[in-house]
């Protein structure tokens, strides 16, 4: 699928399946098109060209059976501030059109999922940011989709609350549903069955965790030395090739072999008068090839496109 | 359309609106503040008038003329002068705006039958109300005039040998027979009060959904943009019925102006003159992305159109050919035709039907075109 803003192109060409019961993630830096791409699926913005399918429903020709099979949390708390948490729930399971016999029972369950049983009559807009997720979260699930698209979902929640949040996420995948899901964070992307990067509006790697780390190609060397920050720097001016990256103190770089890749480092550092405390392979991270399949992508002279997944 | 979505909404909107305190109070106490502040801000009759007098004659006859204007309900008395410089002052201060000066010899000219004049002066900065008080003024120096005569000839028991063709002029005010100017400017308040409010307050709904974010969050459940700009506009129709009888309510006890017509066709004319408005605040909120935006948007295209362009001030048949062009497309002057039809003539829809037509017209037009606007732009 495509979608242009006028002249700029968000999601360009973008083509992947997701199988049934399977924790989808799509990661990519900001506004490489990521959020453009599950408004497209979840049928709040119209592509501008290609084929959608959502449950084996065309979204385009019926959005709105389309929409009776997903439930979707976008990025920015979308639910009514001025609304208690209680009103919330009545309202979608409203929009919802849940059938009144079961429908308390599952307003009150959605309740407990969010785990608000004592807040219900609190209004949205006072909740904290973690309650806000798990609200939001409980009222697009309330119809029981099978497909679950969560965008962002643990942005600005703190480290428990996003555990918890991953839990459940895990909870729903067991029972069966299929959650697509954007992060940032690389440690959620690892709870991930299968990855596409995206930048730029297009895909550019994909497969399971282990796949795309051990695609990574070459040696990934990792680097302690005096003055990391300093040492940063200097790679990155002068050899760019190696998509240096800084992981708290140590440097990650990537090369073809070892031995090149020392000789040119060691001889930069010289320069810098930077010392070289230990200079060790190690196995990549998700956060490695990201940024290695990121930083390729962006130069010009990439020499691999990205692979497209079908 | 599956009416349990849309009902949902309806009580959403209820409870968003009965919780968001100063939006209620724009809804129920602006009108009345644009009413008090227009009904008795907008006057195009003059009434007691303060008028000072300069009476140099000091006789019965100047001290019956100033007695006739000070009678007439048009002048009030703002004291008595004692020169030019006096009356220049007075006007200077706003304290008068009319003057009355007596020559000395305005009373003996007078008794031995002679012509004579009185003087008036006028503040003509309020060029409207100047233009008035000569009319009135002329008027009651004619009567008086003529009273003089009448008296003259029967006192000097003159009968004349043949009969004086008088032609007399009678002239009766229809339909506002006391020529109040709140009787013809409150259907046009209506009018305005009711674009602006019915316009903003379904931009703002809508909007403000879009700006929040909230809309998102709808967008992506099965409810269809039909049913959610159903659901959302239909608790403004029904609060923008309720500030029309709110109005009309305050313009008979506030005013004293009655319904002279049929309520029913006032009420079918409010609904028409409504659904016009949504439609604008709709088509309003399609192409503004911020509340700020909308708003203003939404006073440009209510209130000029509304004061300027619909007859309620200034007379559509004064202005010229391609304004005039415009006004026909303005939904604001049929409206205000109508209501003045029924409030002030008490006539129906044998009459009425033209404006009936066009705001049915300008209504369909403008929602038609925003919806299909809003649902090709959805999917």
């Amino acid at each position: 699928m495509v979608r242009r803003f006028g002249a700029f192109t968000a999601v360009d060409g973008v083509f992947f399946a997701v199988e049934k019961g399977e924790i989808f993630g799509f990661l990519g830096p900001n506004g490489a098109g990521k959020s453009t791409t599950i408004k497209m699926l979840c049928g709040i913005l119209a592509p501008t060209s290609g084929e959608l399918y959502v449950g084996g429903v065309d979204v385009r020709a019926d959005p709105e059976e389309a929409k009776h099979r997903i439930g979707y949390m976008s990025q920015k708390f979308s639910l009514y501030e001025d609304l208690t948490v209680w009103e919330n729930i009545e309202f979608y399971s409203g929009i919802y059109r849940l059938p009144a016999r079961s429908k308390r029972e599952r307003m009150e369950g959605m309740l407990v999922l969010s785990g608000l049983e004592d807040q219900r009559n609190r209004l949205a807009g006072e909740l904290p940011g973690g309650h806000k997720q798990r609200l939001a979260l409980g009222c697009a699930l309330q119809h029981d989709p099978p497909i679950v698209f969560l965008d962002e979902p643990t942005a600005g929640v703190d480290p428990i609350s996003r555990r918890n949040f991953w839990e459940l996420i895990a909870k729903m995948a067991q029972e069966g549903k299929t959650i697509f899901v954007t992060t940032h964070y690389m440690d959620e992307a690892e709870h991930c069955d299968r990855l596409a990067l995206i930048n730029n509006g297009k895909i550019v790697a994909s497969g399971t965790p282990t796949q795309l780390k051990s695609q990574q190609t070459g040696v990934l060397l990792e680097v302690a030395t005096s003055q990391p920050i300093r040492a940063f720097a200097a790679v990155r001016r002068e050899l760019p090739e190696t998509s240096p990256a800084l992981f708290g103190a140590l440097l990650h770089l990537t090369g073809l072999e070892r031995e090149g890749i020392e000789r040119k480092l060691r001889a930069v550092f010289e320069k810098e008068l930077i010392a070289i405390e230990t200079l060790t392979p190690v196995s990549a991270t998700l956060e490695d090839v990201f940024c290695q399949v990121i930083e390729s992508s962006d130069s010009p002279v990439s020499p691999g496109t990205g692979a497209r997944i079908g | 359309m599956k009416f349990q979505r849309i009902g949902t909404l309806i009580k959403k909107e209820f409870v968003t609106i009965r919780r968001d305190f100063s939006f209620a109070l724009n809804i129920f106490i602006m009108p009345l503040i644009m009413l008090v502040i227009y009904g008795y801000g907008i006057r195009f009759d003059i009434q007691y008038l303060p008028t000072v007098v300069w009476d140099l004659s000091q006789s019965p006859q100047s001290r019956e003329l100033a007695e006739k204007f000070l009678a007439s309900g048009y002048f009030s008395s703002a004291g008595a002068a004692s020169g030019y410089d006096e009356i220049e002052e007075r006007f200077d201060k706003g304290e008068a705006k009319l003057a009355l000066v007596f020559p000395a010899d305005f009373g003996s000219e007078l008794a031995r039958g002679e012509k004579t004049a009185v003087q008036i002066l006028v503040d003509g900065s309020d060029n409207n109300t100047a233009t008035l008080a000569v009319g009135y003024a002329r008027g009651i120096v004619q009567n008086y005039q003529a009273d003089l005569v009448v008296e003259k000839l029967a006192q000097k028991g003159i009968r004349l040998p043949f009969e004086v063709p008088v032609v007399s002029l009678e002239n009766r005010m229809w339909y506002n027979p006391e020529l109040k100017s709140i009787r013809f400017i409150l259907p046009g308040v209506i009018v305005v009060i009711m674009s602006v409010m019915g316009t903003m307050m379904t931009a703002m709904t809508i909007v403000g959904e879009k700006e929040r974010g909230t809309f998102e969050q709808v967008a992506a459940s099965p409810l269809s943009g039909m049913e959610f700009l159903t659901g959302k506009i239909v608790p403004y129709i029904l609060l923008a019925l309720v500030d029309m009888v709110l109005i009309v309510a305050a313009g008979y006890f506030l005013f004293r102006v009655p319904v002279a017509g049929s309520f029913a066709l006032l009420f079918f004319f409010s609904l028409l003159f409504v659904a016009v408005t949504m439609g604008l605040g709709l088509w309003v909120s399609s192409i503004s992305s911020s509340l700020q935006g909308a708003m203003t948007l939404a006073f440009l295209v209510t209130l000029l159109p509304s004061i300027l362009l619909s007859g309620f001030i200034f007379p559509i048949d004064n202005f010229p050919a391609p304004l005039k062009a415009i006004t026909y497309l303005n939904p604001g002057r049929y409206f205000i035709e109508a209501l003045r039809g029924i409030y002030l003539k008490g006539v129906g829809l044998s009459i009425l039907w033209p404006q009936a037509v066009f705001l049915s017209l300008l209504g369909a037009s403008l929602l038609g075109i925003t919806l299909f606007r809003f649902k090709k732009r959805l999917a």
